[in-house]
């Protein structure tokens, strides 16, 4: 049943786990309503497996299952797909970001109207404002509300990214105070919390069911668990400088930061890589980011692969190994990581 | 200072010429062997696509040769081919190769930064010269492109078996060795004639009925390099197929290195085509590959084999449409996806098993009057066994 609102399906997938919180406030400013897909299942994986081409990564594949969920459903008016070229300058996401509303439009022959929008940065953000106004033409709202509607979407994600930044740890060494105050960990209480870094694409890492539940295993054995989010913009624009040439991925340059920020500090412990196998991007990212921990003194560093075929046994024999890996080395001597700096 | 480059077809004749036209001690790495494509997988990323790989191993095998300078293109992304020279660097830094990596950036609209830069790496050599030796290195691309026009349908046609592979290495060469503007001419003038009179003249072979033409889209390196693509239009050639390249070297720099006003005005056609399918811009050749199938279609051609490396994100891209693409014009399309892997075998098993479905495809049409027939059920299943999208 259509109710008076407008409802369109947003799929939980790929973009959706960054961008998701501007999205939902601008659709809501519209007075629009915004209804996600459900978590990632095995039934959406194998939906998105079979309606992709093999060559497809996991998170193009599972983007098709959800797009396939979202179809099931008789109450949307659109399917909201935005084509994510660019969202900053002179940089791009990755060619399949570029071309899934294509891919989806050509292969799913969706009943549901696409809302497909080119959101591109690349050359300001001139293009964000004029893919607000292209949405909100298509939703029935003047070129006034749809950027009235943007600009308060994006207070509120401006005023999200301040809050987080004041959630960051100041310069403490997060594992000695955890020691000090008794908070242990379930699975080995005497020791003191390792401090791991893990490095990916947001849609993987923030995806329970194709991370393989990564974050939470790694607390469950005694790990504190940083993702680039947590260190300051500026820090990161500062380890990113000193290459020879701009990294034209935005996630990309992100992850190369981060890497590159903790081995020049030594404040982790270790860096958990997490990759969709056939992944473009991290197969050069991934080599650079190997290289330039190793460069920096070395740092214990686990890649991690994940396709539609990946089991979580297998993930958690890894992890096991890797974490008693660094614990080893730490009785053994070797320097621990001395907590994240502001 | 000795410098080299990467391979990529017949690209080294023209950069040879025009840094040996400016005085630069240059040497094009030593051909693509199994021996290249393994010391280049050994060194690089597992998942980097196939391109990189090889030209790694290229680096590799031209220092043996004394080089220690190596000039690479840059680019802008979103294809990975833009990040390949901080890669590669990279891995030769860990190497201990001692090899400097000098990065060629695309003018991206201001023409006079390429050739400064180019100038810069033959020590400041003056601008109209670099252009000199630039427009001299051009023509001789012109040419290789202009008489490769011709080998396929030389090849199909030769009484002979191997002498258009002959004659092409023989044009090759002399192209190579050209002095001069006119000579290169001249020597392109020649092999045309030859290959014509291959496939035109006395006692060229007459096949039964007009052969199969397929046209041949993807990414530009896995077109042009035979080593990389398992010499594709060549085994095609055996089977009696004249190909039909989308993309030459010549047509790669005027999309993508010319400024401007002198920029391929076939960009234009090629995206229009595309435009049903694929909308945007995704890097690569990706939008070219969907919009070449379409003009190919249009042309008459009997199919199109779309061929990128393992892993290539704008070739993915394309994959992803083309089946449509074939379903909504009545027209086979294939994909192959390679990379060291790939086995000879398996590739020649597919080529037949396509060239066969366009052979049947032909008999079918030319049994009932014209084109476009609905496939029966059996031909579908044959297709979709092998891997081979559309012809529905």
């Amino acid at each position: 049943m259509k109710g008076e609102r407008t409802r369109i399906g947003v799929p939980r997938a790929l973009g959706y786990y960054e961008y998701h919180a501007v999205w939902e406030a601008f659709f809501g400013e519209l007075g629009v309503d915004a209804v996600t897909s459900g978590p990632t299942t095995k039934r959406l994986v194998d939906l998105g497996v079979g309606a992709a081409i093999d060559e497809a990564c996991l998170p193009v594949k599972v983007f098709y299952g959800h797009v396939r969920a979202l179809m099931e459903r008789d109450d949307l008016d659109f399917i909201f797909l935005p084509r994510l070229v660019s969202v900053e300058r002179r940089s791009f996401i990755c060619p399949k970001f570029m071309g899934i509303p294509d891919m989806i439009r050509v292969n799913l022959v969706p009943r549901v109207p696409l809302l497909d929008v080119c959101v591109d940065m690349s050359r300001g953000s001139g293009g964000l404002r004029r893919a607000a106004v292209e949405v909100g033409e298509r939703l029935g709202a003047g070129k006034r509300q749809a950027l009235g509607a943007l600009k308060v979407a994006c207070g509120l994600w401006r005023e999200g990214m301040a809050a987080s930044g004041k959630r960051r740890p100041q310069c403490q060494p997060r594992s000695a105070r955890r020691g000090s105050d008794g908070t242990g960990t379930g699975n080995a209480p005497e020791e003191p919390a390792l401090n791991l870094l893990t490095l990916g694409h947001a849609y993987n890492l923030d995806d329970p069911y194709t991370s393989l539940g990564l974050r939470e295993h790694l607390k469950e054995l005694g790990c504190e668990v940083w993702t680039v989010d947590d260190f300051p913009p500026a820090s990161l624009e500062e380890a990113i400088a000193g290459l020879p040439r701009h990294l034209f991925w935005t996630s990309g340059r992100r992850i190369l930061a981060a890497a590159r920020h903790v081995a020049q500090h030594h404040c982790v412990d270790g860096i958990v890589h997490l990759v969709s196998f056939g992944c473009g991007p991290d197969s050069l990212v991934g080599e650079m980011v190997q290289r330039e921990t190793l460069r920096r003194g070395g740092m214990p560093f686990l890649l991690l692969t994940i396709d539609e075929h990946s089991g979580e046994a297998g993930l958690l024999t890894r992890l096991e190994a890797f974490v008693d890996m660094i614990r080893r080395r730490r009785a053994a001597g070797a320097p621990g990581g001395r907590g994240l700096p502001a | 200072m000795r410098l080299t480059f990467p391979h990529m077809g017949p690209v080294h004749i023209g950069i040879t010429t025009i840094f040996r036209d400016l005085g630069v001690d240059i040497v094009a790495p030593p051909p693509i062997t199994r021996r290249t494509v393994a010391l280049g997988v050994k060194h690089s990323p597992e998942m980097a696509c196939f391109p990189l790989k090889i030209s790694v191993g290229n680096y590799l095998e031209a220092r043996e040769l004394g080089v220690d300078t190596i000039g690479m293109l840059g680019g802008v992304g979103p294809c990975r081919l833009g990040y390949y020279a901080d890669v590669e660097r990279e891995i030769l830094d860990g190497l201990g190769a001692g090899m400097e990596m000098v990065v060629l950036d695309p003018p991206q609209g201001k023409p006079g930064r390429l050739l400064r830069a180019i100038s810069r790496l033959t020590g400041g050599k003056p601008l109209r010269q670099v252009w000199r030796s630039i427009q001299f290195g051009w023509s001789k691309i012109v040419e290789i492109d202009r008489l490769d026009q011709e080998v396929p349908r030389a090849r199909v046609f030769e009484a002979q078996p191997g002498v258009t592979r002959a004659v092409r290495a023989q044009a090759y060469r002399l192209i190579e060795e050209a002095s001069s503007v006119v000579e290169a001419k001249r020597a392109g003038d020649l092999a045309v004639e030859a290959l014509r009179s291959i496939s035109l003249g006395h006692g060229a072979k007459s096949p039964q009925g007009r052969p199969l033409t397929v046209g041949l889209v993807g990414e530009i390196y896995m077109l042009l390099e035979p080593a990389a693509n398992m010499d594709l239009e060549e085994r095609l050639g055996r089977l009696g197929v004249i190909t039909r390249r989308a993309l030459t070297v010549s047509d790669w720099v005027r999309l993508h290195l010319f400024p401007g006003p002198w920029k391929s005005k076939d960009g234009a056609v090629v995206h229009a085509a595309a435009r049903p399918y694929l909308n945007h811009f995704v890097g690569g050749e990706g939008v070219e590959s969907v919009g070449q199938t379409v003009l190919y279609q249009r042309m008459g051609l009997d199919g199109v084999i779309h061929v990128g490396p393992l892993t290539c994100m704008p070739e993915i891209v394309a994959a992803s449409v083309l089946p449509q693409v074939a379903r909504d014009l009545d027209f086979p399309v294939m994909t192959l996806f390679l990379d060291e892997h790939s086995g000879e075998a398996g590739i020649q098993t597919r080529l037949e098993a396509f060239v066969d479905l366009l052979r049947r495809r032909r008999q079918r049409q030319r049994e009932q009057g014209t084109g476009r027939f609905g496939a029966t059920s059996a031909r579908q299943q044959l297709a979709a066994g092998l891997g081979v999208h559309g012809d529905a």
